[in-house]
């Protein structure tokens, strides 16, 4: 549990750094996000090129935002599961052969699959890449200014704000438990109840806290925490930039 | 600055934890709220920011009744510090949680960078603004915790247990930093010998009822009243175990 909570704030720390990416007005990330998902998403299920082709997107982008891809696949694998089981029908079903590649047939199925992961990859990896470069807080607001209600905004941020407090109670537990059950691997199946039970108490309870907190200092919505600034001619650049890479790799492949 | 009348404080149903509480501070004091586990210290603290709910009685704070439409007022002039700072610092790093109450508020980013620069070099933690308060230690933990409080320059600095978690050093530094404030202060404390260094005046809860209420130099000494409440004398003031 530990690992976890520090990746989240590896990841939140590394949307503090300085680099061009980063300085990048939100809207305008937000908007390249959303274009590149679009772009991820709308091949066909057995197009396997255009994936493909568009995984040098967001390896680019980390390379120019000092991104470390290795904590960003760390965290795919969380996500890996549900394309698995989405996709592994496919292979099943779909036996007949699309390609024959060294006498090794591929079948519709398995290449569906792979498409598959891949769109998931690049849909996650645009989310994880916005995530490191770009503030929650900003994000939030630039949410709020699409008319998106505030209080799904603001419900946004505070499950944000709760998984760090989540993962950092399951730690302190889980090691208390395991310093009182010393000869134990893991939490016992009839421990597990009362544990999760508790954690989400104290979880709750200290979210409770923490929302107190920001209630003191004035918190009223996640835009009034926000930088606020205007689109400059960089921006403009980036966005251009951005959208000529990638409707040139839907193009050609 | 701060007046209660016959006030009590619950939490959803449960008996009341503070009973017909009646104080009255002036501006510029310093007062020590002290008494054993559960007597209803920060109870009484969070019922001043309108987080604990007030069952009956009157409050006023600042000036201001204790009511739904008076409470960003009221939370604006008051500064609560939390018991825990890991309660209180949740922005990625130490500059946005001491700028979180700012902009809050609506104060121009230029300003809140002078802001959180002045505060930050007068606590002399202007080399932990760049970091996550996760990573910080306790005493760090609490001075950024403070600061991100008195950045908003409150009229009324509530505290809870303020040197829990600190080693001596640490503990010394905050004393030295809380006795050079102004502003009045409000402080619910185990430590009986802070409330000697930082506060003229005491007062003893026990079962959110005010047993005593005097000068910090005549109760602190009240061996018998101390031993009652559940409490012992100051470690200064002769303590032997």
């Amino acid at each position: 549990m530990k690992p976890v909570s520090d990746e989240l704030v590896k990841l939140e720390m590394l949307a503090e750094q300085d680099t061009f990416v980063h300085k990048c007005h939100p809207a305008i990330k937000i908007a390249v996000t959303l274009l590149f998902i679009i772009a991820a998403v709308s091949g066909g299920r057995y197009d396997l090129a255009r994936p493909l082709a568009l995984l040098a997107y967001p390896w680019l982008l980390a390379t120019l935002s000092a991104t470390p891809l290795n904590l960003l696949h760390r965290r795919f694998i969380w996500a890996l599961p549900f394309p698995l089981f989405a996709g592994i029908a496919n292979v099943i079903f779909e036996q007949n052969s699309l390609y024959i590649i060294g006498g090794i047939s591929i079948s519709f199925g398995l290449v569906s699959l792979i498409v598959l992961i891949l769109k998931t990859y690049l849909t996650v990896m645009a989310v994880f890449i916005l995530l490191t470069t770009t503030r929650w807080q900003d994000i939030s607001a630039i949410l709020e200014k699409c008319h998106i209600p505030s209080l799904f905004c603001n419900t946004l941020t505070l499950i944000y704000r709760y998984l760090s407090v989540l993962t950092e109670e399951a730690w302190r537990m889980y090691h208390a438990y395991l310093l009182r059950a010393p000869r134990q691997k893991g939490i016992r199946l009839m421990d597990m109840g009362p544990f999760c039970g508790q954690l989400v108490l104290q979880s709750y309870d200290r979210a409770s806290r923490l929302y107190a907190a920001m209630k003191c200092r004035g918190w009223t919505t996640s835009s009034s925490v926000a930088a606020k600034r205007p689109l400059a001619s960089a921006d403009l650049l980036y966005l251009f930039c951005s959208l000529c890479f990638v409707l040139a790799l839907v193009v050609i492949f | 600055m701060l007046k209660t009348n016959d006030l009590c404080v619950c939490y959803s149903g449960s008996p009341d934890i503070l009973q017909k509480l009646n104080i009255s501070i002036d501006e510029g004091d310093s007062v020590a709220i002290v008494g054993k586990n559960g007597a209803g210290k920060s109870s009484l603290l969070l019922s001043l920011v309108g987080i604990a709910a007030i069952s009956g009685g009157i409050l006023k704070v600042c000036g201001l009744t204790m009511a739904k439409p008076n409470l960003p007022e009221i939370r604006k002039r008051t500064g609560l510090v939390f018991q825990n700072p890991d309660d209180q610092l949740f922005m990625p790093t130490v500059y946005d949680d001491i700028a979180f109450g700012p902009r809050n508020y609506g104060i121009s980013e230029n300003e809140v960078k002078d802001a959180v620069l002045n505060i930050s070099s007068r606590f002399e933690i202007s080399e932990l603004l760049s970091r996550n308060a996760y990573r910080l230690s306790g005493g760090e933990k609490r001075l950024a915790a403070l600061a991100a409080v008195l950045v908003m320059q409150p009229q009324l600095l509530l505290l809870d247990e303020p040197s829990s978690f600190l080693d001596p050093c640490a503990r010394r530094r905050l004393i030295n930093l809380l006795s050079e404030l102004p502003q009045t202060k409000l402080i619910a404390t185990h430590d009986l010998d802070l409330a000697l260094d930082l506060c003229q005046r005491v007062i003893i809860l026990n079962k959110g009822s005010v047993i005593a209420d005097g000068r910090t130099a005549d109760l602190l000494r009240d061996e018998v009243l101390l031993t009652t409440n559940g409490l012992e004398l100051p470690l200064s003031l002769g303590h032997k175990h």
